[in-house]
């Protein structure tokens, strides 16, 4: 008798339990299931199949949060610009035309490049910075560590940012390697100096790599690679692209013609012509003096 | 109004539910690394605790007590909390778009954050009233967004350091959120004196 | 890219040492600087995990092919829970002790990271004995590292070990026991600096992005193909294709990396 009453207790209980449990469960699925209907959102399929054409490596180049990003505003019609992936370039902007079913756009490859020249043959440092290790940190120390306070603190902040590889320092100075870069943007947005610039992707691409606004005199004694503001070179473009803005010449990429008249006429080689590649690739132009140290003047 | 405060004043400095209480670590630990998924992440926590507050505690008093059924309180507790996060999205997704962006993609990583699960439970080991184990939720909600808050700037500052090669990652993370908990240390004895 | 099934001992090592729960995969956190306030908290509050990953697994790994699809969290948690239950009543009957002593953290066992996160990642794709194998792994890794947070934390902070007291510690003794260890800040700090033993003895350094080898020169036909970013946005994979053609002057090149 005594096993039977247990053996009824623990059914009972058993059988409540599992009522009381199953019941709730139910009860939430319910309303799970109701709410889901009363509050469906409706997906874009379109959105989704758009977005497996673009590249995935969601770099943010095309401006927007993501590839889905992306692909979301284009199947809205708020976005019309079939050609803003960087990353995919030009063949994911004619599979999103087509996609689309719209003529497809021009799409002009570009690629990161660094206005600055300053390596360590070329400048040299003004006091011992011993703060954080980064160039935002530096510069914030009376513009940074460098002679030349417009150029590069080479403490790797654009490497940082990179995700593809393909900025790196060398001999004191950030390099692009054109042939990583998708120009997605990130190292213009992470250089404190605003040294990086988009430019097309020329294999001739000609280029006065330097950021200084200084009268000739002053650069001279703090970088000897840096543009003079002579205007030799807005002389002699056959084009007019060269123009100078406070002191430094600018050359205007849609125009220039990479003929290579300025980079012979440049005293100091302050223009470049051509992209970098891998590290170790680069040599200086062979007209590129190096910096008189002043340890080296006061000893002569 | 003294019980309130008095409850809130615990969950938020005093025992605070992630660097006192250990509730939540997983999130706290991930999510720091940037203020926007902080705010994100404990907007989100802050909702569901109130709303799972709200849901368990009437169905704990109500339907598990008079039926002797405590020991399905972590099996009932966890089917509500999932379910409300399944729920809430789906409202704040169609209802409130701009707040579902701000915090939206949080809300299912909140199912299997110990500190729900754990103010719940703590809720019904205080034996609170159903008044005070919404404010309870809140204030864990409110307390987790301190700590959240707190470390997110201390993490940033840490991001510009030179950190020893094996202490890079956790190890560096876990020490300064020592140093954070320290500090709420000298929140203890403060309830006593000033509630008498 | 198909993983090859390893043999069921690398299974269970795995969760030792190499893919240690608390140290490496960081899962399970929770009651990791919670209940490690002595050894035997510690030891108790892995087995009881153990426990609860070992059947949960079993359980997972054998419905895998029942459960839906859709629904498939949702169970996974209601098995957790269920089983997280049981353990509460068994140790309630007959270990009142370290029921009290655990508190809260025994429930909180339902939404420890590593159960759930075994069971998505892999009793659902696995055998029933795979699955067992890397349960009881996880759950011996995960039981060691408590157990020595706990006993570094109780003999640094109480100056006991299992609540046995230590010779020449405390009391009139010049060495008193330092209490901050086995306070909060503590847990952190002991769970931190264990994580960079551990680091330091398995040589594997943190968000270390390996740089992509493009070695143009001597790997002409090398491309970057593709990528895989980690969770904070860095090249965590790099994958690049490599067809290297014959060189001759191989013998005189420099290591590249």
């Amino acid at each position: 008798m005594n096993i039977y009453n247990t053996l009824l207790a623990a059914t009972n209980s058993i059988l409540i339990s599992s009522l009381i449990g199953a019941g709730i469960a139910l009860a939430l699925g319910a309303i799970i299931l109701v709410v889901f209907k009363i509050f469906a959102v409706p997906v874009d399929e379109r959105a989704k199949n758009l977005n497996e054409l673009l590249p995935g490596v969601n770099c943010g180049g095309c401006g927007y949060s993501g590839c889905m990003g992306y692909a979301e505003a284009l199947v809205e019609g708020t976005e019309t610009e079939t050609t803003l992936c960087t990353a995919g370039g030009a063949e994911t902007a004619d599979d999103v035309a087509e996609f689309l079913g719209v003529a497809p756009g021009i799409y002009i490859p570009t690629v990161a490049h660094v206005y600055c020249q300053g390596s360590d043959f070329h400048t040299e440092t003004r006091y011992d910075y011993t703060g954080p290790d980064n160039c935002a940190a530096a510069t914030g120390l009376f513009a940074g560590p460098n002679s030349c306070t417009y150029g590069c603190l080479s403490m790797g902040d654009c490497v940082d940012a990179c995700k593809f590889n393909a900025i790196y320092i060398e001999e004191g100075v950030a390099r692009v390697n054109h042939e990583n870069c998708v120009a997605c943007g990130k190292c213009v947005e992470a250089c404190p100096k605003y040294l990086l610039h988009m430019i097309p992707k020329h294999e001739a691409a000609t280029v006065v790599s330097c950021s200084n606004h200084w009268p000739g005199a002053k650069i001279r004694k703090e970088c000897s690679i840096g543009c003079i503001g002579c205007t030799r070179c807005v002389k002699v473009c056959p084009v007019e692209a060269i123009s100078m803005d406070d002191n430094l010449a600018i050359i205007d990429q849609n125009i220039c013609i990479h003929c290579g008249d300025c980079v012979e006429i440049c005293p100091t080689a302050s223009i470049t012509q051509g992209l970098i590649a891998a590290p170790g690739t680069h040599q200086d132009s062979p007209k590129a003096k190096p910096m008189v140290k002043k340890e080296q003047k006061s000893a002569s | 109004m003294i019980d309130i405060a008095k409850i809130l004043f615990t969950v938020i400095l005093i025992n605070n539910i992630v660097l006192s209480q250990f509730l939540g670590v997983c999130s706290f630990l991930g999510l720091t690394t940037n203020l926007k998924n902080s705010m994100g992440m404990s907007l989100a926590v802050v909702f569901v605790m109130v709303v799972s507050s709200a849901i368990t505690y009437p169905i704990y008093t109500y339907l598990l007590v008079p039926n002797n059924l405590e020991y399905l309180q972590t099996v009932v507790f966890i089917l509500i909390i999932a379910s409300a996060v399944q729920v809430l999205e789906a409202i704040i997704k169609k209802s409130m778009p701009p707040l579902y962006k701000a915090m939206g993609i949080y809300l299912p990583l909140i199912t299997t954050n110990c500190a729900i699960l754990g103010i719940m439970l703590l809720n019904i080991q205080e034996s609170y009233t159903f008044v005070q184990a919404i404010i309870n939720g809140f204030g864990a909600g409110v307390s987790f967004m301190l700590a959240m808050f707190l470390f997110a700037g201390v993490r940033q500052k840490m991001s510009e350091a030179n950190i020893p090669e094996f202490f890079k990652g956790m190890p560096s993370v876990l020490v300064a959120a020592a140093i954070v908990s320290v500090s709420f240390n000298g929140f203890k004895g403060v309830i006593e004196n000033i509630f008498g | 890219m198909a993983k090859k099934n390893r043999s069921l001992t690398y299974e269970f090592t795995k969760g030792i040492v190499k893919e240690n729960p608390l140290l490496v995969l960081l899962l399970g956190t929770c009651p990791a600087l919670a209940v490690t306030t002595s050894a035997w908290n510690g030891l108790g509050m892995g087995l009881a995990a153990t426990f609860v990953l070992v059947l949960a697994n079993i359980v997972i790994s054998a419905l895998r092919n029942v459960i839906p699809d859709r629904v498939r969290i949702p169970s996974y948690i209601t098995i957790i829970a269920s089983l997280v239950t049981i353990l509460q009543l068994l140790l309630q009957a007959y270990l009142p002790d370290l029921n009290r002593s655990l508190g809260i953290y025994i429930p909180l066992i339902t939404v420890n990271c590593i159960i759930l996160g075994r069971a998505e990642a892999f009793a659902n794709r696995r055998t029933i004995i795979a699955s067992l194998m890397d349960g009881l792994g996880m759950g011996v890794g995960f039981t060691l590292a408590l157990f020595i947070i706990g006993s570094v934390r109780e003999i640094l902070g109480y100056g006991t070990f299992f609540g046995m007291g230590l010779p020449y510690i405390g009391g009139d003794y010049v060495l008193q026991p330092i209490l901050i260890f086995a306070l909060p800040p503590g847990g952190f700090a002991v769970y931190g600096l264990l994580i960079a033993l551990s680091q330091k003895l398995s040589n594997r350094l943190y968000a270390q992005t390996p740089a992509p080898i493009l070695d143009k020169e001597h790997y002409p036909g090398s491309v970057l193909v593709g990528s895989a970013f980690g969770s904070d946005g860095k090249l965590a994979y790099p994958v690049v294709s490599q067809e290297k053609e014959p060189s001759a002057g191989d013998a005189g090149r420099k290591e590249s990396f």
